[in-house]
């Protein structure tokens, strides 16, 4: 099948966003941004200077003076703009996603739809969910209500995996609430995020209302401390979550931190098995393991193993590995050389702990892609919860299945992770479901279900230590980047 | 079984590619008759570019929530060898080869409909519609 063309070959010198202006970094460190399919560099990103984070952080606070004053039905219109631009170029943002983070074109189009569901939510939220609360008379004369009010500049940072739409659960809210954002992106994959503020651009909103940097934890440390920032919302690491989460803490800052996962997918033996595998499939290998709500634990209790494991080990066997834009590949390169070491480090940790590997995708070979950071698809067998590939993340291509007698015990497996991203079951009963439903701690619950993805119009769960904070993303963001003011009102 | 794979797109994409490829291999046969089957068959084939619009558009259109399920167990290529077949088979009547060729194609649409229901009602439902069209040629039993 051929290849769909790259939007271009070379994005140049990525420029940075702010007051409503694009300018090349002063920074010396530029950093080689690459197609991961190809180990080819396609632009080169800047790590911004501390004046320049300051800069845009100044930029955003003289904004939302006038902005927080701008109508509501008029910022709206600047989303319903949004939509437009994004909807008109969305073909060219998920070929641009697929060329320098690497993923299947299907999968970069679900996430600019997905992008692009989050503006539609905000516009929703303006009309909507804006407006507060009342009740006239709670005394003699005397009404009280409430109004949401914005609080200023925000600082929002993205993940690698879904460079576009993870930083627009909170970007189109930000705007449509009142409040001023500064984005720091992942500079892993910062490409689609150029091509979009370049779209954004367009839109004509004023000046510092959203402003754009690049760079790695030192921008974000100095962004995050910036006293006129309000708050920050990160999607990443458990790692770099806690850090966050300690630092906005004792700066006495919101934040709102989506982090990693281990993610448990049960499937009972009355499970449809031919509705089943293939489901697995796209959840343990899709965008090759590099979601937080990918799969990466199979546990098959009492005979559902002999049904499901030799279908979904001949099932990975058979992936198509390649270059996502070609539109018939399934399995695609890891983000980074880097990242390609780690799986495969990973691999070799499962090996030594005693787990049998059914398949191994250490030395997968792409013939037309020779340089590229693949790793085929694997699965570990006889794997034990107390292994390292059983507790942490692998973000990667990598199925570890752990055998479970009844629902209790691969529940009680489940709930021993660190994490409570999202867990999955695979059953025909709705007894079953239910009490998987009620009992397992995760913030998002697949019910035959491989990818719990929440729609843009519901919040993105997370527990433990997957989820720092009170509110989450996309929908409730909105609580996170407002406030309230009770009025209790009275006239003579 | 075949050992056909698909993604959502990779599928779409091949259905459009049989649409092409089956009106060329028909059309000839289509102009040598003047029954009434031949006639509809003709409309029907007239509006293949309406269908692979309709494809493109579905596929543009549908929202495919972050999921590349392989598609598997379908058998287009042989489908559409066996409909060489008979389009070369000089012992079949030319009706008889049009009636059977329409069946052929409607079990194709049949099937790629039922693969594509649980990733995308609308592309599911387009492909329903094309076998409903193309079996209403056929004279009622």
């Amino acid at each position: 099948m051929a290849v769909l063309p790259e939007v271009r070959k070379d994005y140049g010198k990525i420029p940075i966003y702010i007051d409503g202006k694009f300018k090349e970094s002063e920074t010396d460190t530029w950093v080689d941004v690459m197609n991961p399919a190809k180990d080819e560099v396609i632009a080169k990103v800047p790590f911004v200077t501390p004046e320049e984070v300051d800069e845009a952080v100044e930029a955003a606070v003289r904004a939302f003076d006038k902005w927080r004053n701008v109508p509501v039905t008029t910022r709206v219109q600047y989303l319903f703009r949004m939509k437009e631009v994004l909807e008109k170029h969305k073909e060219e943002l998920a070929r641009i996603i697929t060329q320098n983070h690497g993923k299947a074109i299907d999968d970069a189009r679900g996430e600019v739809r997905r992008m692009i569901e989050n503006v539609e939510t905000a516009i929703a939220i303006g009309y909507t969910l804006l407006k507060g609360e009342r009740l006239d008379q709670i005394a003699s004369g005397i009404d009280e209500y409430v109004v949401r009010e914005p609080l200023g500049a925000f600082a929002i940072i993205g993940p690698f995996n879904f460079p576009i739409m993870s930083p627009f659960w909170f970007i189109p809210h930000a705007i449509v609430v009142g409040d001023t954002v500064v984005v720091k992106p992942s500079e892993i994959t910062p490409v689609a995020f150029y091509w979009l503020n370049k779209l954004i651009h367009e839109i004509r909103l004023p000046p510092g209302v959203f402003n754009v940097i690049y760079g790695r934890a030192e921008a974000g440390e100095r962004l995050i401390s910036h006293r006129d920032i309000q708050g920050v919302a990160f999607v990443g690491s458990t790692s770099v979550a806690k850090k966050i989460y300690e630092l906005t803490g004792k700066l006495g800052k919101r934040s709102l931190l989506q982090a990693s996962a281990k993610n448990y997918a049960i499937v009972m033996p009355d499970a449809n098995i031919e509705r089943t595998i293939p489901n697995l499939i796209s959840s343990f290998y899709g965008n090759t393991g590099q979601r937080c709500l990918a799969n990466a634990v199979l546990v098959p209790v009492g005979d559902a193993y002999e049904k499901v494991v030799p279908k979904f080990v001949e099932m990975a066997s058979k992936l198509k590995i390649g270059y996502g834009l070609d539109e018939s590949v399934e399995l695609t390169p890891l983000v980074t050389k880097k990242a390609k070491e780690r799986v495969i480090s990973y691999i070799n940790k499962g090996v030594e702990e005693g787990a049998k590997l059914l398949l191994d995708g250490r030395t997968v070979k792409v013939e037309d892609y020779p340089n590229g950071y693949f790793v085929g698809p694997t699965v570990f067998d006889e794997v034990t919860p107390d292994m390292v590939i059983a507790k942490e993340e692998i973000f990667g291509p990598v199925a570890s299945i752990i055998r479970a007698d009844s629902l209790d015990e691969a529940i009680e497996m489940a709930n021993s992770t660190r994490y409570g991203n999202a867990s999955s079951i695979f059953t025909s009963s709705g007894k079953v479901a239910r009490e998987f439903r009620r009992r397992i701690i995760a913030g998002n619950v697949g019910i035959n279900v491989g990818i719990a993805a929440p729609m843009a119009f519901f919040p993105f769960g997370g527990m433990k230590e997957s989820f720092f904070g009170v509110v989450h993303g996309q929908v409730t963001a909105l609580e996170f980047l407002t406030d309230t003011k009770v009025v209790i009102e009275r006239w003579w | 079984m075949g050992d056909e794979r698909y993604t959502f797109s990779s599928l779409l994409n091949k259905m459009m590619e049989v649409e092409r490829v089956l009106h060329d291999i028909i059309m000839p046969l289509v102009k040598q008759s003047d029954t009434e089957v031949s006639e509809k068959l003709l409309i029907f084939l007239d509006s293949t570019e309406k269908r692979v619009s309709d494809i493109q558009w579905v596929k543009d259109f549908v929202v495919v929530e972050m999921t590349l399920e392989p598609i598997t167990g379908l058998e287009i290529d042989s489908t559409l060898d066996n409909i060489r077949r008979i389009v070369e088979d000089n012992n079949l009547p030319l009706d008889n080869k049009l009636k059977e060729i329409i069946i052929i194609m409607a079990r194709l649409y049949e099937e790629v409909a039922e693969k594509l229901r649980y990733i995308s009602i609308e592309a599911s439902d387009l492909f329903s519609q094309f076998k409903a069209d193309l079996l209403s040629i056929l004279p009622k039993a």
